[in-house]
């Protein structure tokens, strides 16, 4: 109940469901947050009603059509490097994998699904899929909403919807968010401009760590923030909408960038790559730039290898607590950084043939 | 209409009172409603018209009370916890956190959200105890802000509006006042 299981180590499953091969949109999720009626919310909850939280939702998830062979991970029970790999591949929250009590995790058996027990809400559920796959991972969580429904009393007002922890959160409680990678517009410095007027519409921008994350990679969570008075498909389409704005725009410069030097761009992509393929020491940020530069290079056509859905892959599994799980102890920093650059060349050697 | 107590503020409650067939109204602010225990935290639930205004006010009373006791203390009744333990963390304590600081979370709603109404998906549309426990905290909102605005013939109404429905639910669920 508490170990990562092997199959967890090799790769990411949710990667390979959805469009893994989108270039410009690495991945979609939608979560919903859920409390049961009569119970106080997590934060002020005592510890019998926390497990009386858990044991409820868990019998009620067990028995979910739309969760098969879920796989129930105990946090209290997990070591810490243990929490921080689910949180490394997008199953739990950071603050979620810090220690807490009564906290469970329940997982769908491909990763594209994902509940969170005892959270800040009693329930906080998502759908994840590699690219633009909004409609896709509504479709799905929406489904495993129904199903918990018709076993678990959640807290609902007609007025203001699900009642949630956090008055940000009530309403809906949909978060809906679009990782994107923008190079051009990063390259060219119009991406201000570009992410301030998404902020002026009710939506938010985010680095690829989710909430309080710097902006690594030329990588942007870009969500929802109103969650009252929007339904669930309106908040979907207003993020779709955008993100084809945002990504004609990216294209646009992509475009400027070739006509200004394809040598230049070429040098830098190749660059790149001859750093991922023989470097003997990598650090995260460095691994994290080399690869944003490769899958531009990807984009534009510069290079044929390797395939984005490699390129999505690496960036969770060169994270600290992968490769750690992966050597099968502890790494100090500095030797993290040479399994890193083992890791990375060993990947790069072999995607040619994949 | 200038109070008939101070004669200086303006009239915000007009009570009327029918006593041995003799129709007794009188027209009084808030300050005067007050020291007289027509409203507020030391209300005088014995008083008459004779002694300023009649006993036919009393439900309506009652209601002020309640929301000015409410506005005093602001302490969840469910779990306890005060609107500041609230401000301090920015999380909410219980689902009945949302009915009882109703009006202090408004604004702040108003800041972060698009609307003050949901919009979207709602739980179980068919099950006759979730409409009815729905729409009974949905009436108690109205009610609430019916008395902030004094429109205490609404006020009753929605309070008997919501004494019905709370037996239907009782009636269905077969405990008594829950």
């Amino acid at each position: 109940m508490a170990d990562i299981p092997k199959t967890y180590l090799e790769g990411c499953g949710w990667i390979k469901h959805g469009d893994p091969s989108n270039d410009l949109v690495v991945s979609s999720r939608i979560r919903l947050a859920r409390n049961l009626d009569g119970i106080p919310f997590s934060q002020w909850a005592s510890s019998s009603d926390l497990r009386r939280i858990a044991s409820q939702t868990l019998e009620a998830i067990q028995a979910c059509d739309h969760m098969p062979s879920v796989q129930v991970f105990n946090l209290e029970e997990m070591e810490s490097v243990d929490r921080s790999f689910l949180s490394e591949r997008y199953l739990i929250s950071r603050e979620f994998s810090k220690s807490g009590i009564e906290r469970y995790a329940a997982v769908h058996e491909n990763e594209i699904a994902s509940i969170m027990i005892n959270e800040e809400d009693h329930l906080r559920m998502h759908a994840l899929f590699s690219g633009s796959q909004l409609r896709r991972a509504w479709n799905l969580i929406d489904a495993v909403d129904s199903e918990l429904d018709s076993r678990l009393d959640f807290a609902f007002s007609n007025t203001y919807g699900y009642l949630t922890a956090c008055p940000t959160n009530v309403g809906t409680g949909i978060r809906c968010s679009v990782m994107v990678h923008l190079p051009a517009l990063v390259i060219s410095r119009k991406i201000e401009k570009v992410l301030n007027a998404v902020t002026q519409i009710g939506l938010t921008v985010r680095g690829m760590g989710g909430e309080g994350s710097e902006i690594s990679g030329n990588l942007f969570q870009i969500s929802n923030q109103w969650t009252l008075g929007i339904s669930e498909t309106e908040t979907i389409d207003k993020i779709e909408r955008i993100l084809q704005q945002i990504l004609q725009q990216e294209r646009a410069e992509e475009e400027a960038m070739i006509e200004r030097g394809r040598t230049e761009l070429e040098d830098k992509v190749w660059r790149a790559y001859a750093a991922l393929r023989y470097a003997r020491v990598m650090s995260s940020s460095e691994a994290v730039d080399l690869l944003s530069t490769l899958r531009l290079g990807r984009t534009l056509g510069v290079i044929d290898t390797p395939a984005f859905e490699g390129i999505n892959e690496m960036l969770i599994m060169m994270r600290p607590a992968h490769l750690q799980k992966r050597a099968g102890r502890a790494l100090k920093t500095a030797e993290r950084d040479e399994f890193r650059a083992e890791y990375i060349r060993e990947w790069l050697a072999g995607a040619g043939t994949r | 209409m200038i109070c008939e107590i101070c004669k200086k503020k303006p009239a915000k409650l007009h009570i009327t009172q029918i006593k041995d067939n003799q129709k007794l109204s009188i027209h009084i602010c808030h300050d005067c409603a007050h020291e007289n225990g027509v409203a507020g935290p030391s209300i005088n639930t014995a008083f008459s018209i004779e002694d300023i205004v009649g006993g036919v006010l009393k439900p309506q009373a009652d209601l002020v009370e309640q929301s000015r006791d409410a506005e005093l203390h602001q302490t969840c009744p469910e779990c306890g916890l005060s609107y500041s333990a609230f401000k301090e963390s920015g999380r909410l304590g219980c689902a009945s956190c949302y009915e009882i600081f109703t009006e202090r979370l408004r604004p702040l709603l108003q800041k972060v959200q698009k609307d003050l109404v949901h919009v979207g998906k709602a739980p179980r549309s068919g099950d006759e105890v979730s409409v009815l426990k729905r729409g009974i905290s949905d009436l108690r909102l109205q009610l609430k802000e019916a008395v902030r605005q004094e429109q205490f013939e609404i006020a009753a109404r929605l309070r008997d509006q919501i004494r019905d429905m709370e037996s239907d639910l009782s009636n269905i669920t077969g405990s008594a006042n829950s």
